[in-house]
């Protein structure tokens, strides 16, 4: 046999395991040739020095696996281990990032409550602030609670506005929040039902209640910004929950009220 | 005294006593491989518990001719291919601690241990899987090829291999 080949076969360290003819011929070779004896040697060294280190391996973690098996139920224990209820590594990156999100969502929360801020919106805002959107674009959450509506006004429903008198429009609202809203009341109208007649908007505090617009309207300048014709009377409420809006159709030049969306 | 057919029939039977022996027979050879394997104590103490709770599961199909030890090792090889797919990229760490003797032993004997644990860090995992189950586990080349899903002749030519790659980073350490 050869050097090479006789070389190969130790190293697998699996001569004993060869047939019997050809472990023969390894060990008649091994016996005439020194090198291979001394790379013979060598494989033994190098095993004998891995056994050691893996052997000097101090052991852990051997209680609790003989715990886990002691005891009664060993099979419910098992299953649970499975599901990583009981120690848990399955679970534990799922466990980790659930107690950082958790702590990080009470510290905002916190945070947001003592700046006065209602923890809804706020969770709100932290969940939407990273798709770009804010505040006034954001949809009236059903759980926001707060609403608008308009409860009457004067002159009412049907009386031509046909000089600069006083209006009075009563706007009930809700505000969930304890921060502040604002109420805005506006005419929309023009010929391309866009162009808007500002009104003073109101400052208000949370609660439900209810708030009295006294304005006069400018005849002469409502009928050259919005035109003579249909116009809509829309009362919003901005807070930190969002937007709510109440309309009604009026009629700028001479005509009746008439009230389209019933407050809500 | 149990006879080994009274062990592996009590095995089979899930019994809890024949369970316990088991691990303490083999926790620690077990443990030892996968410690060296992965490279990683917390891992190592993870998998090898999962190994003993396959093994439980797996008790009932346990064949009378059984080499209880080939098999642990083929369960605890199983698990670590497992767990290295799972982790994707595969990263031996330096042991550090894993390489401290329980018992004072001379210092020659440390830096052997300490050049070891380096070679080990840097072989591929079929290499280190291979030479540890046959160095460590005593596993014939048949028995490695079944845990690991190789032939024998393929086992052979990956231990020799890995003997080759073990020596010439062993070389370069010392």
């Amino acid at each position: 046999m050869e050097c090479r080949s006789v070389q190969e076969q130790l190293r697998t360290g699996a001569v004993e395991s060869l047939p019997p003819a050809r472990r023969a011929a390894v060990q008649a070779h091994l016996a005439t040739c020194p090198a291979c004896r001394r790379e013979r040697e060598l494989i033994m060294q190098l095993d004998q020095r891995l056994y050691a280190a893996v052997a000097a391996t101090p052991v852990r973690g051997f209680a609790q696996t003989r715990q886990l098996i002691q005891g009664r139920g060993t099979q419910t224990r098992v299953r649970l281990r499975r599901l990583g209820l009981a120690v848990g590594r399955g679970l534990r990156p799922l466990v980790a990032s659930l107690a950082v999100g958790m702590t990080v969502l009470v510290l905002a929360v916190a945070l947001a409550t003592s700046m006065g801020y209602p923890p809804a919106r706020t969770l709100v805002q932290l969940l939407v602030a990273p798709f770009g959107l804010d505040s006034p674009t954001l949809p009236v959450l059903p759980l926001a609670g707060d609403r608008v509506w308009i409860e009457g006004m004067s002159p009412e429903s049907g009386t031509p506005l046909q000089n600069n008198g006083e209006i009075t429009v009563q706007v009930g609202y809700t505000l969930a929040s304890a921060s502040d809203g604002v109420i805005s009341l506006r005419l929309v109208g023009g010929a391309d039902g866009q162009t808007r007649y500002f009104v003073e908007p109101v400052a208000v505090r949370g609660g439900t209640n209810r708030v009295t617009f006294r304005f006069t309207l400018d005849e002469a300048r409502a009928l050259q910004v919005l035109g003579p014709g249909p116009a809509r009377l829309e009362v919003t409420l901005r807070s930190w929950l969002g937007t709510n809006e109440a309309r009604l159709l009026t009629r700028v030049a001479p005509g009746e009220w008439q009230v389209v969306v019933p407050g809500r | 005294m149990l006879s080994d057919q009274q062990f592996l029939s009590q095995l089979r039977s899930q019994s809890e006593a024949a369970m316990l022996l088991l691990v303490e027979r083999f926790y620690a050879p077990i443990y030892r491989y996968l410690c060296r394997l992965t490279g990683d104590e917390q891992v190592a103490a993870e998998l090898t518990q999962d190994s003993f709770l396959d093994a439980y599961t797996a008790l009932p199909r346990l064949a009378d001719d059984s080499n209880l030890s080939a098999w642990l090792y083929q369960i605890a090889t199983n698990r670590a291919r497992k767990h290295f797919r799972r982790q994707k990229l595969v990263r031996w760490l330096r042991l550090g601690p894993l390489t401290e003797p329980q018992q004072p032993c001379d210092e020659e004997r440390m830096v052997q241990q300490d050049h070891v644990s380096r070679v080990l860090e840097r072989m591929p995992n079929d290499y280190k899987t291979c030479l540890l189950l046959q160095v460590w586990g005593g596993l014939s080349c048949a028995e490695i090829g079944a845990a690991v899903g190789k032939s024998e002749d393929a086992v052979k030519m990956t231990l020799a291999r890995a003997r080759r790659r073990f020596r010439e980073l062993y070389e370069e350490e010392t």
